[in-house]
C-alpha cells in the first residue's frame, strides 16, 4: 500500500526541479511546501491515536495490574492475571463456547445467507419487496429483537411452545432459555437470524455481476444446474464469502448483547462466552485487571485469525 | 457435419412497454460446411437468431433442423454445437487446459482422451506454451484463441460465433480474421457468424445474411450483396464509405428513362422492367463508380469540391452535387482542392435505382 500513498509535496524530484529557487518564498510558504502532507495527515492521525491506540494501550496496561473498584490506582502484578486465566477452567470453557458460537453462527449465516441470495437472484413477482423484507432482522435494534425472541421462546406463553404443543410435536412446553442443553442453540439461532441478511446483501450484489456468458458457455459445454453452481457461481462468490467469513467471525466472536440480553451467560454458564466473562470479571466482580487480560487474549486470537486469513488470501492471489 | 435449416423462426419479447419482434419469420438454408454471416446494426435480430440456434433462447415459433434432426426443443448441450462469445466467456478460475477440457469432461470423456485432444488442438491455435496459465494472464488475442479452441475441441456439427473479434484491437482483428478464414478452410465445418462489421462479413463468408429490425433484408454471396443490393438499406449498410444516395424522381422523357434529382438529371440506360406506381425514387452510386471526366465529355456533371480526405492509399472527396453531396473515391494520387469545380461521369452500368426513398426501398432491376 505504501507506494500508492501520495508523496509529501516537495519530495518529488520533478517538483523540486520546477520549484523556484530557495529564498524567493516566505518561511511559512516553504514550511508548508515541505510538510504539507504531514500537516494534512495530522487530524486523522491524532483521532486514530486518541480513539484507538490509547484505549488499546490502556487496556493492555490494565491487564498487568490488580485493580479493584476500591483500589483504583492498582498494583502492578506482571503476568499474574494471565497465569490466573490460563489455569482457570472457566476461561477455557468460555473460549470453547466463544469459538463454537462464532464458528456455528457464522457458518449458518453464510449457508442461509447464500441460499437466500440465490433465491432472491431469480426473477419472480414481488422480488424487490422480498429483497427489502429480508433486511428486516438486520435493521431492527438488537434490544427489540431480543424482547421479541424472549416472547417467542417463553416457556409459559411463548408462541414457539404453543405451536409445538398444538401440533403435537412435544407434550410439554420447553424452557428454551433456561436449560443448559437448549439455551446455547436458542441463542445461536437468534444470532443467525439477526445477521444472515448481511450475507444476503453482499452475496446478492456479487451474484449480479457474474457475467451471464459464463453460464451460457457452460450450458453449451454440457454443464447441468448443479455443475454450473459449483463450477461458476461458487468460484465467483468464493472471494466475498471469505471476506464475509472474516468480518462475521470477528463480529460474532466479540458479540456481547445478544447472549447477554437473552441469557446473561447462563443457565449454569452454558452461554458464558468470553465477552460475557470479561463483563462478569470487570463489572460484576470489579476485577478490572482480570477482565482486561481476557480482553487482550481475545484481541490476540482475532489478530491470529486475521493473519491466517491474509496469508491465505495472498497465497490465493499468487 | 450437417446442413442447417432455419424455418420461419420468430421471436418476440413481451415487456412492460409492449411487444418487441426481435426476429420475424427468418427462413434460411445453410449448406454443410458453409460459412454464413448474419450482419446488421445493433438490435437487428442477428444475435437473437444465433442464440436461438444455440438453444440459449426459445423461439416464439418456427423450427431449426440440423440435417434431418429437429433440434428446436433440445437443450444446448444436446445440439452438438459450439459457440464463441464476444467476451470469450472463459472460466476465470480454470487454466487454459481446464477451459479447453471442460466440455469434454462434462460429457464424461476420460482423462487420456481429453489430454490427447488438447494436445491435438493446442498447436493449431499456438496454445502449447500457455496451457497451464489462467485466462487473466493471457492477452486478448490469446484468450480469443482459447475460446476458439474450447469450441473446436468438441468437434461440433455447427460452429456459432457471436462477434468474436469485436473485443480485439484493429490490427489483431485483421490477423484473427485471417486465422478464422484459414481455420474454416481447414475444418470445413458449418459456421454461423454474427457481426456488425460488414468488412468481416464480406471477407469471411460464403454467404451473407443482411438483417434489419428483425427482418432478413437479403441473402447472397458477398459479391451479390455488394454489387446487387436488394434494397436501399443493404446498399447503404454494405460498403465503406457508404453508397451515395440521391433522392428524386424517375421519369420517361422523350421515350427515355431519366432520373431527376435536385439540380441534376441522369439519363438511364434502360427503364426498369416494371415502372413503379409513384415516380419517387432514389439513385445510388458507389463512391468508386463516380469518375472524373474531361469537362466536355458527354453527360458530364459539373460540381464543386468541398472537402478532400486522405485515407492512406485512397482519397475521399466530398462533392456538392445539385443540392446534396456525394463522396467520390479515388487513388491518393488524385488531388482536388476545396472549391475546385470538377466534371463527374457516372458509370450507367453501375447505377442502382430504388423505388421510393425509405430504407426498405426495393431495387428496381
Amino acid at each position: 500500500m505504501s507506494q500508492h500513498a501520495p508523496p509529501a509535496v516537495g519530495t518529488h524530484p520533478a517538483e523540486d526541479a520546477a520549484r523556484p529557487p530557495i529564498g524567493s518564498r516566505s518561511l511559512l510558504g516553504r514550511l508548508l511546501d515541505q510538510h504539507l502532507g504531514v500537516i494534512l495527515l495530522l487530524p486523522s492521525a491524532l483521532t486514530f491515536l486518541v480513539l484507538l491506540v490509547f484505549p488499546l494501550g490502556y487496556g493492555i496496561y490494565t491487564s498487568f495490574l490488580q485493580r479493584h473498584v476500591l483500589d483504583p490506582e492498582g498494583v502492578w502484578v506482571g503476568l499474574a492475571n494471565y497465569a490466573w486465566l490460563f489455569s482457570n477452567a472457566e476461561f477455557w470453557h468460555s473460549l470453547w463456547l466463544s469459538s463454537l458460537w462464532a464458528g456455528v453462527a457464522v457458518g449458518l449465516q453464510i449457508i442461509l445467507g447464500t441460499a437466500v441470495a440465490l433465491i432472491l437472484h431469480q426473477p419472480f413477482k414481488g422480488r424487490s419487496l422480498v429483497r427489502g423484507l429480508v433486511l428486516f432482522p438486520y435493521m431492527m435494534p438488537v434490544v427489540s429483537v431480543i424482547l421479541v425472541w424472549m416472547l417467542l421462546y417463553n416457556a409459559l406463553y411463548g408462541v414457539l411452545n404453543w405451536l409445538l404443543v398444538q401440533s403435537g410435536i412435544v407434550d410439554a412446553p420447553i424452557a428454551w432459555l433456561s436449560q443448559p442443553g437448549s439455551a446455547f442453540w436458542a441463542v445461536v439461532y437468534v444470532g443467525v437470524w439477526k445477521y444472515f441478511p448481511f450475507v444476503v446483501v453482499i452475496v446478492l450484489a456479487r451474484l449480479q455481476v457474474i457475467p451471464q456468458d459464463l453460464y451460457e458457455a457452460a450450458r453449451i459445454d454440457g454443464a447441468g444446474a448443479i455443475a454450473r453452481f459449483i463450477d461458476i457461481t461458487l468460484h465467483q462468490i468464493k472471494d466475498v464469502l471469505l471476506v464475509i467469513a472474516l468480518l462475521r467471525t470477528i463480529f460474532m466472536f466479540n458479540n456481547f448483547e445478544i447472549i447477554f440480553l437473552l441469557t446473561g451467560g447462563g443457565p449454569l454458564r452454558s452461554t458464558m462466552t468470553l465477552p460475557i466473562l470479561v463483563y462478569e470479571q470487570a463489572f460484576g466482580l470489579y476485577e478490572m485487571g482480570r477482565g482486561s487480560a481476557i480482553a487482550v487474549v481475545m484481541f490476540l486470537i482475532l489478530i491470529a485469525v486475521m493473519t491466517i486469513y491474509f496469508a491465505f488470501l495472498r497465497k490465493e492471489q499468487d | 457435419m450437417a446442413n442447417v435449416r432455419i424455418d420461419r423462426l420468430h421471436k418476440e419479447f413481451r415487456g412492460p412497454t409492449g411487444t418487441v419482434h426481435a426476429l420475424q419469420e427468418l427462413t434460411l438454408d445453410i449448406a454443410d460446411g458453409e460459412f454464413v454471416s448474419l450482419v446488421g446494426p445493433s438490435g437487428c435480430g442477428k444475435s437473437t437468431a444465433l442464440r436461438i440456434i444455440a438453444g440459449l433462447e426459445v423461439p416464439s415459433s418456427g423450427r431449426i433442423l440440423f440435417g434431418p434432426r429437429d433440434i428446436t426443443k433440445l437443450e444446448p448441450r444436446d445440439r452438438n454445437i459450439a459457440m464463441v462469445f464476444q467476451s470469450y466467456a472463459l472460466y476465470p478460475h480454470m487454466t487454459v487446459r481446464q477451459n479447453l477440457e471442460y466440455g469434454l469432461r462434462k460429457r464424461g470423456i476420460g482423462k487420456e482422451e481429453r489430454a490427447r485432444k488438447v494436445a491435438a488442438i493446442a498447436p493449431m491455435l499456438r496454445l502449447e506454451t500457455m496451457l497451464e496459465r489462467k485466462p487473466r494472464q493471457l492477452s486478448g488475442g490469446q484468450r480469443q484463441r482459447v475460446a476458439l479452441g474450447r469450441a473446436l475441441i468438441r468437434d461440433p456439427e455447427v460452429f456459432l460465433l457471436d462477434e468474436p473479434l469485436s473485443n480485439l484491437d484493429a490490427k489483431l482483428r485483421v490477423h484473427m480474421r485471417a486465422e478464422l478464414a484459414a481455420l474454416h478452410q481447414k475444418l470445413r465445418t458449418t459456421m454461423i457468424y454474427v457481426t456488425h462489421d460488414q468488412l468481416e462479413a464480406m471477407t469471411l463468408s460464403d454467404r451473407i445474411v443482411v438483417m434489419n429490425h428483425g427482418v432478413m433484408q437479403q441473402v447472397g454471396t458477398p459479391e451479390e450483396i455488394y454489387s446487387r443490393p436488394a434494397n436501399r438499406f443493404v446498399a447503404e449498410f454494405i460498403g465503406t464509405p457508404s453508397m451515395n444516395m440521391i433522392e428524386g424522381e424517375l421519369r420517361i422523357e422523350g421515350g427515355r428513362p431519366v432520373f431527376q434529382g435536385p439540380g441534376i438529371a441522369v439519363p438511364l440506360p434502360q427503364a426498369p422492367p416494371r415502372m413503379p406506381a409513384t415516380p419517387q425514387a432514389t439513385l445510388g452510386v458507389r463512391p468508386e463508380d463516380i469518375a472524373l471526366v474531361p469537362p466536355d465529355a458527354p453527360g458530364a456533371i459539373r460540381a464543386k469540391v468541398t472537402v478532400s480526405e486522405l485515407a492512406g492509399a485512397e482519397r475521399y472527396h466530398f462533392i456538392e452535387l445539385g443540392s446534396g453531396s456525394v463522396i467520390l473515391r479515388t487513388p491518393a494520387t488524385t488531388v482536388l482542392r476545396p472549391g475546385e469545380t470538377v466534371a463527374l461521369g457516372l458509370d450507367p452500368a453501375r447505377l442502382h435505382l430504388f423505388a421510393g426513398a425509405g430504407e426498405d426501398a426495393a431495387a428496381l432491376r
